[in-house]
């Protein structure tokens, strides 16, 4: 049996001369924690806004399970949307109901879901407050369990760790893993690499619309440039200068990584070092996701 | 989910939340209590048929008990017939201004201190007229021969300038009705418009429009805002009918029940046609503030509608003027009430408002729906469109927070308003043509302008 997947093919949409998603392809696949990283304005959320049906792209695809989307299956996505949207007024349980019903659940399944979605939570006491009343954390919360509250099969959230305190990040992080572990396809962006790298089995980076790396953040990683670490005691200034095909990428007291050209030989860097001082470290690194989103974006 | 479902979900959120309301909670009591105050000043303050109780002394006295009613009748009267035993009881019931006049063995008349009342002239003239009846039966006459000589069929009467007392009540009348009409229109419509924009500018629309469209979102809201106004209004309508009709004195004029089903009428087709108008308007802003300025042009609209209405009222509701403005249709639910029941307009003619109304709402839907539709999410829609609807509705994507309308500040906005309703009212209630009742319309007038401009004036950002 094939996993069923969410699929992104040469989606493209543009706003007058403004070219904000171009030919964009990607996968998400059921059950996978997928991460969506792009700098500021780079077309995370256009997309995701396509994806939701928000906005009709101009031109490619958007499946789900080899199928195109249509109102049916857009009604079992659960959508965060980067502007938290919810209605200040209304009680945080009547709200949460209506979210429900209006995604087809009848109004007793709606209210289940609330309460036990209020529970998981920890809002289980503030079911009849008004959302203004909350703090901006238990907003949040609410705005989670507005896009849980219909059991949903495909999970799309638009920076759903902006501005959480590190509980509250955990408590997030947990959610996510378990709708991923329930067989749902969960998309979200973030700024906050070193999470997503946690995180995430697999991302996507995008710049200026265009996807500019995508895969598993192993592969990714490993595919990145070469590194090497050296710790160096009591180093003689000006040891690194003219090695050959190197960059020097960080340098603090007493460390340096390199960045390896093709054509760089790391035991004439072992050499070097040795003969500068006292070498207390010395390995290959792999990059981080953070390094490796430097190095494909452009500045 | 089905459109139809779609639509009904959140037609029943708008009634839940909406109905909790304070604001609108407060609103529904005062027009239902201003409705019922003004039907019972209207039914009590102007006097009903004037009676007179009379004392009947012995058998003869009781036998002309039917022709002294008749003949009350005949006078335009009412008698009130009170048996007696004694002449001494007769007199302590007249002194204590119980019996107006006392008939004793159907011979003699008995009165505390005038003889020319009009409840003596009454039995006066039925004794008279029954000696007359006895007389003609002795000659042979049937009984109903003989009624039929002493009460000739009175001859039909053409007026030349009707009861202006009449027309003042119903002028009255039309004036609360269509005042009613046009603030429920107003109160709704710009209740809607604010939904709208809260729906906006809080994005709570994003989450929405990923399960409904845009389309049964806004049937949604318009369908659940219509149906509390119609409550409202209906409500009113009908405590005012009922107050009116237990008030007792007059009652209300013979025209109110038409003018209630008129004014619900006209509602439900006004409010159709502005309503989308309202909504469309909402969704083109992105912050509440901005919003009165935006909607202004359809409450200047309106607020024309409704001084036209009155102008028509108090000239000619048979004018040119008005015989043309009860056709156009943005103006027709304030003015064809006021013209089908002061002036002459016709059910054919009617017909054609209702019909010319339709249509307008028709396009007017359409068109709103559209712009609603490109701008709640404001992405891709057109800017010539929204300059063309309004000029200040260009903002920045950014939103600011939705502005919170302080409980407080909406409490004193809601007695400014409904007082400024109460003046005009009274004003109305008390005539047109004395100068303490254009004062108060004058200040109630103002009143209305105060709030309508104070909107208008910066507000501290709500942070």
């Amino acid at each position: 049996m094939t996993v069923r997947a969410l699929e992104l093919q040469a989606v493209r949409r543009s706003f007058g001369e403004l070219v904000a998603v171009d030919d964009l392809s990607f996968s998400v696949l059921a059950g996978r924690l997928f991460g969506f990283v792009g700098r500021n304005g780079a077309g995370k959320t256009t997309t995701m806004r396509i994806i939701c049906g928000l906005l009709a792209a101009d031109s490619g695809s958007v499946l789900w399970g080899g199928a195109p989307i249509d109102a049916r299956v857009r009604e079992r996505i659960g959508y965060m949307p980067e502007e938290r949207g919810l209605y200040p007024k209304m009680r945080v349980g009547d709200q949460l109901e209506y979210f429900a019903v209006l995604h087809g659940a009848s109004h007793e399944e709606g209210r289940e879901a609330t309460r036990s979605w209020l529970d998981r939570l920890g809002l289980g006491d503030r079911s009849g407050a008004r959302v203004e009343a909350l703090s901006h954390g238990n907003q949040q919360r609410v705005q989670l369990a507005a896009a849980l509250v219909h059991d949903p099969d495909v999970l799309i959230l638009d920076e759903p760790f902006a501005g959480l305190d590190p509980i509250a990040t955990d408590v997030m992080s947990d959610v996510l893993r378990e709708q991923a572990a329930r067989g749902v396809p969960v998309l979200f962006s973030s700024h906050q690499l070193e999470l997503v790298e946690h995180l995430c089995e697999s991302v996507a980076i995008i710049d200026h619309g265009r996807l500019v790396a995508c895969g598993p953040v192993d592969e990714l990683r490993r595919g990145g440039p070469r590194l090497l670490r050296v710790d160096l005691r009591d180093a003689r200034p000006g040891w690194a200068d003219e090695l050959l095909d190197v960059e020097v990428a960080e340098r603090t007291n007493g460390r340096t990584v390199f960045k390896l050209g093709p054509k760089a030989d790391s035991q004439q860097i072992l050499d070097r070092a040795r003969r500068a001082g006292s070498v207390t470290h010395f390995a290959e690194l792999q990059p981080t996701l953070s390094e490796l989103f430097r190095e494909v974006v452009s500045p | 989910m089905s459109a139809r479902r779609a639509v009904w979900e959140v037609a029943r959120r708008e009634l839940v939340e909406r109905s909790r309301s304070r604001v609108m909670r407060i609103s529904v009591v005062l027009l239902l209590l201003l409705s019922v105050g003004g039907a019972i000043a209207s039914a009590r303050l102007t006097s009903g048929t004037p009676s007179d109780d009379v004392g009947l002394v012995g058998a003869r006295s009781a036998a002309m008990g039917p022709a002294i009613q008749l003949q009350a009748r005949a006078a335009g009267r009412r008698a009130r017939l009170h048996d007696l035993a004694s002449t001494t009881a007769a007199s302590q019931a007249l002194r204590g201004g119980n019996l107006d006049v006392v008939l004793l063995d159907g011979a003699r008349l008995l009165v505390k201190s005038s003889r020319s009342t009009a409840a003596v002239r009454v039995v006066q003239d039925a004794v008279a007229a029954q000696s007359v009846l006895d007389r003609l039966r002795g000659s042979g006459l049937t009984e109903s021969q003989a009624l039929e000589m002493l009460t000739p069929r009175p001859l039909p009467i053409d007026v030349l300038e009707p009861n202006t007392r009449n027309i003042d009540r119903n002028r009255g009348l039309i004036v609360v009705g269509v005042l009613a009409l046009f603030m429920v229109l107003i109160f709704y419509g710009q209740a809607l418009a604010q939904g709208v924009t809260e729906e906006k500018s809080s994005r709570v629309v994003e989450l929405l429009l990923t399960s409904v469209t845009p389309r049964s979102l806004l049937a949604g809201k318009v369908l659940g805002i219509g149906v509390l106004g119609l409550a409202q209004l209906v409500l009113a309508g009908g405590a005012a009918l009922l107050a009116g009709a237990l008030a007792g004195g007059a009652g209300l004029p013979s025209a109110a029940p038409g003018a209630v089903a008129l004014v619900v009428m006209w509602f439900v087709l006004g409010y159709a046609f502005y309503s989308v108008a309202f909504a469309a308007v909402g969704a083109l802003v992105s912050r509440q503030e901005d919003l009165q300025t935006a909607i202004m042009p359809i409450t200047l609209l309106m607020t024309g509608g409704f001084y036209v209405a009155l102008i028509v009222v108090n000239t000619d509701p048979n004018g040119t003027a008005a015989q043309i403005v009860a056709f156009v249709p943005p103006l027709s639910p304030m003015v064809v009430p006021a013209r089908m029941v002061l002036g002459n307009m016709n059910t054919i003619e009617l017909a054609l408002a209702v019909a010319l109304d339709l249509l307008a709402t028709a396009g007017m839907i359409a068109l709103a729906a559209r712009v609603y539709e490109r701008a709640i999410l404001r992405t891709g829609a057109p800017i010539k469109l929204r300059r063309l609807v309004t000029l200040r509705a260009r903002h920045s994507e950014l939103t600011a927070p939705g502005e919170t309308h302080r409980g407080h500040a909406a409490f004193v906005d809601l007695v400014v308003q409904w007082s400024a309703v109460a003046l005009v009212i009274a004003g109305v209630l008390i005539g047109l043509s004395d100068p303490v009742a254009i004062a108060l319309l004058a200040l109630g007038l103002a009143l209305i302008g105060l709030r309508q401009s104070r909107k208008h004036w910066p507000r501290r950002p709500a942070h």
